[in-house]
């Protein structure tokens, strides 16, 4: 909003109002102190996870979402062929990576086409989308879709459990 | 202390230093999460675990990002998955009692309690939530559209048809950027 906007006093006092308890400071901070520490990102660091990871590939899928069970966790393979001969990144967002577009992108193959990336999961149900240029997001064409994820755009489903995926 | 001071902190090892982002943002992360959500108990849950999942994910933060446009990707995101979750378990109601009173609650303690802002909280409640989540990231948290679209991956375009939708559906008068 800009200044001398006519609803600017009414819009905010929707900013005043919430106080976040100090139960739920204290609720954040305790799970904190048994958290992963975070790291500083570096370069090395990057390519160091980027080695392990594709170490960690154990079976090549054909397309879609499809994985190889290890214990607790399994390497799913996330694969799509994009018919749009323009595009130039694919990525991945989902319940894994807080939908973040731009965290994960896929690898594409000139020689088939395809666009495709690995990633670790431990089971669980997770929803997922694949991300054209940073802007236009689609289902995976050959995975189960969900409805309506309520937020306007199209997502898709992999279950992972100790049988692989479904 | 900027943002940028605590994150290094974090970083360099003191873990408490995470306390003072939490209570610089959590209140603005509280008030949207409870907006997203319509109900308190689910809202805190959210901005629990997106501040732990901040935690953890520290190290890809950018100093040239505003720590809280960052942070509120993460929420956002929070806030779907909670939504999404309740919704297979209930198919929650698009208004219920406990977001009107929450609204009330919180308005009369401030002294800023009136007919307008309560009902404008009741249509913010029956919003979709694709047009609620664009005018609240819009003109309560004051994002800019690029963090919008950094955070939502929704268009630009798209982004500033859904504000506009919903503040004509709010009776709510604005002049935007072009």
């Amino acid at each position: 909003m800009t200044e001398g906007s006519p609803d600017r006093d009414l819009l905010a006092r929707l900013r005043e109002g919430e106080s976040m308890p100090e139960s739920l400071v204290e609720g954040v901070m305790k799970r904190v102190s048994v958290a992963q520490r975070p790291r500083r990102a570096t370069a090395l660091r990057r390519g160091a996870s980027y080695l392990l990871a594709a170490a960690a590939v154990l079976i090549v899928a054909v397309t879609g979402a499809t994985m190889r069970r290890e214990t607790g966790t399994a390497t799913v393979r996330f694969q799509i062929n994009v018919p749009s001969p323009g595009v130039r990144t694919v990525t991945l967002a989902g319940d894994f990576n807080g939908w973040n577009p731009s965290s994960v992108p896929l690898v594409h193959d000139a020689r088939t086409g395809a666009w495709s990336v690995d990633v670790n999961l431990v089971g669980g149900r997770y929803a997922y989308a694949f991300v054209l240029d940073g802007e236009r997001w689609i289902a995976d064409p050959t995975a189960p879709l969900i409805p309506d994820d309520g937020f306007g755009r199209p997502s898709s489903i992999v279950v992972v459990s100790q049988r692989g995926a479904e | 202390m900027t943002d940028a001071d605590l994150v290094g902190r974090v970083l360099g090892g003191d873990a408490s230093a995470f306390t003072g982002l939490v209570e610089r943002h959590g209140d603005r992360a509280l008030r949207y999460a409870r907006r997203m959500l319509d109900n308190r108990e689910d809202a805190e849950e959210a901005v629990q675990d997106a501040f732990v999942r901040a935690y953890t994910a520290l190290g890809r933060y950018e100093e040239r990002q505003r720590f809280q446009a960052w942070f509120f990707g993460i929420l956002v995101n929070e806030c779907r998955m909670a939504a999404r979750k309740r919704r297979r378990q209930e198919r929650w109601l698009v208004v219920s009692d406990e977001a009107t009173l929450d609204t009330r609650a919180a308005s009369v303690g401030n002294g800023v309690y009136d007919g307008r802002l309560e009902e404008l909280e009741r249509e913010i409640a029956r919003l979709p939530a694709t047009l609620r989540e664009a005018f609240l990231l819009r003109h309560v948290e004051e994002m800019d559209y690029a963090e919008m679209h950094a955070m939502t991956g929704a268009g630009v375009s798209a982004l500033k048809m859904r504000v506009k939708r919903a503040c004509d559906a709010l009776r709510i008068r604005v002049e935007e950027e072009r």
